[in-house]
């Protein structure tokens, strides 16, 4: 079934295999039940997704106009690049095999699943709400990309034996997720970026980081301890621990990489400190 | 200049007005001019930019590379 220029159309449960030219603002879907778009969308009209049925779009979709997901999800499978603003209620997936490319700064409230069936399923972004204001949760090995230094609000949900692969490309870029993450899966930081979680890590799975860094926080006592791991470790001290050992646990799973030796800042002399990528904790001893 | 470290394999420096340089097997952990306390088991260098960029070239450091994973 064809919908175009219609502000009150109806799809069933027939996959649409062609899209008509429009010249209206928008291309309108209903669905009810779960519905395949398997032709390519360009052009400048945007479009709007009603009813709760899902809507899967495995052509490439390349148009710039906003998209509206007023309830139900539109999941996405081939490589598209969705620049326009991603709006309602409704939520996004994220299938296959090949990169999504969000452009815009969104307001979708409904949630984000990424579920590709491998590592090159990526979904690269540049704005601080380009996952809008939902869950983003990884269901398989996902990869999100960034070269455009962002904060992002979501809370994150790994599930089991899944990851996810924060990609921060260029060293002076940095990605900060202010909200939490939890789950019993992993996460990884790749490129030469900066990762820096400020919400609260429940998560279980393991933590490694491949290349430029990652920092985390961790409050005991008065002293907020902030980490940042790469090659090495450091970590700074806003108040030096008290007298005695004071141990602080960045992450609920293991940190794949090991830190034999740990750099210290604002500590008084004679300080000393280990690290247990078991168990994510330092230990510091101080005078 | 190279902060050596005390019988427990520490290096301390807590001067002001230097840039204190930490690296380990040729990579850049630290590197910043502060004047808060550094207590590192890696190799610490205190100095002026021009010193610690000079000790940079001198040793061939360099910052984190990547590292290739699949997921």
């Amino acid at each position: 079934m064809i919908l175009t220029n219609s502000s009150a159309a109806e799809v069933g449960t027939s996959n649409v295999t062609a899209i008509a030219s429009s010249t209206a603002s928008f291309r309108h879907f209903m669905c009810y039940f779960v519905t395949t778009i398997s032709a390519a969308i360009s052009g400048t009209t945007g479009l709007i997704k009603n009813g709760i049925g899902g809507l899967t779009l495995s052509g490439v979709c390349n148009y710039t106009g906003p998209t509206q997901i007023n309830a139900g999800q539109i999941a996405i499978s081939s490589a598209s690049t969705l620049n326009g603003v991603i709006s309602g209620a409704g939520s996004l997936t994220k299938t296959g095999t090949t990169a999504l490319t969000i452009g815009g700064s969104n307001t979708y409230s409904g949630g984000t699943l990424s579920a590709p069936s491998s590592a090159t399923g990526t979904i690269t972004f540049a704005q601080n709400n380009a996952f809008g204001t939902g869950l983003f949760t990884s269901a398989g090995p996902s990869q999100i990309i960034t070269a455009s230094s962002a904060t992002l609000t979501n809370d994150f949900q790994i599930n089991a034996v899944q990851s996810l692969q924060f990609r921060v490309n260029t060293a002076t870029t940095i990605l900060t997720l202010s909200g939490n993450i939890a789950g019993s899966g992993s996460i990884s930081k790749t490129s030469t970026g900066q990762l820096r979680l400020n919400g609260t890590l429940s998560y279980t799975g393991s933590t490694f980081i491949g290349a430029g860094t990652l920092r985390a926080l961790k409050t005991t006592g008065a002293s907020t301890a902030t980490a940042s791991f790469t090659t090495g470790l450091s970590v700074s001290f806003n108040v030096s621990p008290p007298s005695g050992t004071t141990t602080f646990r960045f992450f609920q799973g293991s940190t794949t990489n090991s830190y034999p030796s740990v750099t210290l800042v604002g500590v008084p002399v004679g300080t000393t400190a280990t690290y247990t990528s078991a168990t994510s904790t330092l230990a510091v001893t101080v005078p | 200049m190279i902060i050596p470290p005390n019988e427990n394999g520490w290096s301390y420096d807590d001067s002001t007005g230097n840039w204190k340089l930490v690296y380990a097997d040729k990579v850049i952990i630290f590197y910043e001019e502060t004047n808060v306390s550094i207590a590192t088991q890696s190799t610490l260098f205190v100095g002026t930019h021009e010193e610690c960029e000079k000790q940079i070239v001198k040793e061939g450091l360099s910052w984190p590379v990547e590292v290739e994973i699949t997921a």
